[in-house]
């Protein structure tokens, strides 16, 4: 009971202290519209707007013509616009006049390599427009990979197999392609490639994209929650140097009271400020988060992730000066790390893999996830992850925390 | 009867001694005085009397037992006034009481009709729903003590509650002590004013230097210094010399410079003060004001330490 009259009391404080709202609520606010407008070009597009792709095939073989079996498949379709051109040349001449975002160069005799390699299709971007360049060199390493694979596949099961088409066992004409190879790649490219750029993904219907404005909604939520949760465990720090501390322990409060009741409002901060940002970003700037019930999942879990976080933080920092430079360090590399500040898709494998470990990525992920219209159980692996880092992050912070 | 005792308590914070192995007791029904200067180790006695500060050695005795390890059993009658402003700036001084009431486990009724009560002794029901960050520091100082009262506790600990403070609102803390003390609260009050604990006190022990170096009734402490006055000179300029002499004067027992401040004690104060003027006039030192202090815990502290209270 104790625990949560020291809770209520410093939500209630919090609530007063209209600088500290101004940094966890009106500044994700207006960041999310500036970064949207200004890193707006990074991004695709919107549904209305797809990148358009100029395709220069050379090649004239099997593996071009599944290229481009592949962007104009319906999974993808809408996000590609193709555009063929006879030659580089043509295609560089659409880039210069902003007609295409993308030259793809498909050069001569890759189709009679057998497999194409993963340098061997040149992607040419204009350099005002890098993330459209970055999207579809993706889409190009995945079709070389996925075609490769399959290709080598079939070499070693066409000596037991019979195909009349394609000839016949022994004879030496080993097909290099299986049919249904451009669904397979397409659905693989779609599923897999383009939902790792965190930009958008495709339904069963029809793709769904994800703006620049509801990336950086989400991702400025996840960042921000992290300074909510640690306003609420900065105050045992103030406690401290307002002297309210002693006078708690004069009390019958007890540690337990005082820990529980500061976390207790740590938590409460951040899950009311994820709240209001949701609600506010829904009803201002249109935000389509998706299926509320995983929202609030992921909400719930991100708000644990931050509150055991920020407790981690207090515990080591200990004076307020330390607890700020930390908690200023820690949340910009997280925030970095996590694809909140540039979209994960651009980092390289190695940092890709890194960031697995921030709390930004999974609640960014989350959150994309249902605003890309999955069902909140999608969410649920998110959500899992980071309850389990924030009670990670409060068992080490509350061993750590010293009252006095 | 003793209402607390502590003996031998003792804490070191590594090789710092900050309080040597006192013993005192505080009884039932009265108001004790802790008096020394700053740094003379009483908040750290009372703070280990509530609790706060866990003793390095020693023993406290509430109503004859150990609770030196169950600090929980002394939080149960004590309310501490703490020596700096322990609120909650933010919030309302109604909203603090309802708090720290809340703290103390007083149920939503009581609570409210102590909240009033607390108010009322603080004479603030009518800034109760300002925040504390726009009272002056003397009103701040009164719900500070208001929020030790909520629960009325048997024993109240009050660490230099007056420092810093208007004339106004130091009289209404001294009332509100007397008051309290009257309805059969006990007090333990430290402070560094001498008139204060003088006003107050029927009991006082002067600490300094993590020890309690006298102790009694203002009456047997004064006795101590016995008929001797207290002469303090101020003066335009004072050359170091200038005490040394005075000292040799005959019946001047001691003379200590603090600034351009002379203080002497003297055996009859009224016929020795002739002769110590005399000796400044002849120093060619301008006397800008003399005082006779009767014997006063001022005077007790300078005798036992050689220094002034204030040094």
């Amino acid at each position: 009971m104790r625990a949560i009259q020291i809770a209520l009391k410093d939500v209630k404080t919090v609530g007063r202290d209209y600088k500290a709202l101004a940094i966890i609520l009106a500044m994700p606010v207006i960041l999310i519209v500036i970064l949207g407008a200004a890193l707006g070009g990074m991004f695709s597009g919107t549904a209305m707007n797809p990148i358009k792709v100029a395709v220069a095939d050379l090649d004239g073989g099997m593996v071009s013509e599944e290229f481009i079996h592949v962007l104009a498949h319906e999974s993808i379709v809408g996000l590609i616009d193709v555009v063929e051109v006879r030659s580089e040349d043509e295609g560089t001449d659409l880039l210069k006049a902003g007609s295409v975002a993308v030259v793809v160069v498909i050069p001569k005799g890759v189709s009679d390599a057998g497999s194409p390699d993963t340098k061997s299709i040149r992607v040419v971007t204009d350099p005002g427009k890098a993330v459209s360049g970055q999207i579809v060199a993706s889409i190009v390493r995945s079709f070389t990979e996925q075609y490769s694979a399959v290709a080598a596949a079939m070499k070693g099961l066409w000596p037991l197999l019979y195909n009349p088409g394609q000839g016949t066992p022994g004879d030496g004409a080993v097909p290099v392609v299986a049919p249904g190879l451009a669904e397979i790649v397409a659905e693989g490219i779609a599923s897999e490639t383009v939902r790792g750029a965190g930009l958008f993904s495709v339904t069963e219907e029809k793709p769904t994209w994800i703006t620049a404005r509801q990336y950086y909604t989400a991702s400025m939520s996840v960042t921000f929650v992290l300074y909510g949760a640690m306003l609420g465990v900065k105050s045992i720090i103030e406690e401290r140097s307002q002297h309210t501390m002693s006078r708690l322990f004069s009390t019958k409060a007890t540690p337990g009271d005082i820990v529980v009741g500061k976390t207790l409002a740590a938590y409460l901060i951040s899950f009311l400020q994820l709240l209001v940002l949701v609600a506010f970003t829904s009803a201002v700037y249109c935000t389509r988060w998706g299926d509320l019930r995983g929202v609030f999942l992921v909400t719930g879990s991100l708000a644990l992730a931050a509150t055991g976080f920020a407790m981690f933080i207090a515990a080591v920092g200990r004076t307020e000066r330390m607890v700020d430079a930390l908690s200023n360090f820690g949340v910009q590399a997280m925030a970095f790390l996590g694809g909140c500040q540039l979209p994960i898709y651009m980092f390289p494998p190695a940092l890709n893999a890194v960031s697995k470990v921030t709390l930004n990525r999974w609640g960014l992920d989350g959150y994309l996830l249902l605003m890309e219209g999955q069902v909140w159980t999608a969410a649920s692996k998110h959500a899992a992850v980071l309850a389990g880092m924030g009670l990670i992050y409060l068992i080490l912070g509350i061993w750590r925390l010293r009252l006095e | 009867m003793s209402l607390i005792e502590v003996r031998g308590l003792r804490k070191e914070y590594g090789k710092v001694v900050a309080v040597g192995g006192v013993d005192f007791r505080v009884d039932k029904g009265e108001i004790f005085g802790l008096l020394g200067p700053n740094g003379a180790g009483k908040s750290t006695t009372i703070s280990m009397i509530a609790g706060l500060v866990t003793p390095t050695a020693g023993s406290i005795f509430l109503h004859g037992k150990d609770v030196t390890k169950a600090p929980h059993r002394m939080k149960e009658v004590l309310g501490l006034v703490p020596q700096d402003i322990a609120l909650y700036p933010s919030l309302t001084a109604r909203e603090n009481l309802f708090f720290w009431g809340r703290m103390y486990s007083l149920p939503g009724p009581l609570l409210r009709e102590r909240v009033e009560e607390a108010l009322e002794y603080a004479g603030l029901k009518d800034r109760a729903n300002d925040r504390i960050d726009t009272y002056s520091g003397g009103m701040k100082r009164r719900i500070n003590i208001a929020a030790a009262l909520l629960h009325r506790p048997e024993l109240l600990i009050m660490d230099e509650p007056t420092v810093g403070i208007d004339p106004q609102s130091r009289s209404h803390i001294l009332e509100t002590v007397q008051r309290l003390n009257r309805e059969d609260v006990t007090v333990l009050y430290t402070s560094h004013y001498m008139e204060e604990v003088e006003y107050l006190c029927s009991r006082i022990a002067i600490m300094d230097h993590g020890a309690i170096i006298a102790e009694g009734t203002l009456e047997e402490l004064r006795s101590t210094v016995g008929d001797t006055d207290s002469v303090e000179l101020t003066l335009s300029d004072a050359p170091g010399s200038l005490a040394e002499e005075i000292a040799g004067l005959p019946g001047v027992l001691q003379a200590k410079k603090v600034d351009s401040t002379i203080t002497t004690l003297v055996k009859d104060g009224h016929e020795r003060v002739a002769a110590i003027l005399e000796t400044v006039y002849r120093a060619g030192v301008k006397v800008r004001s003399i005082q006779i202090v009767e014997p006063n815990l001022e005077s007790v502290f300078l005798k036992l330490t050689g220094r002034a209270l204030r040094d």
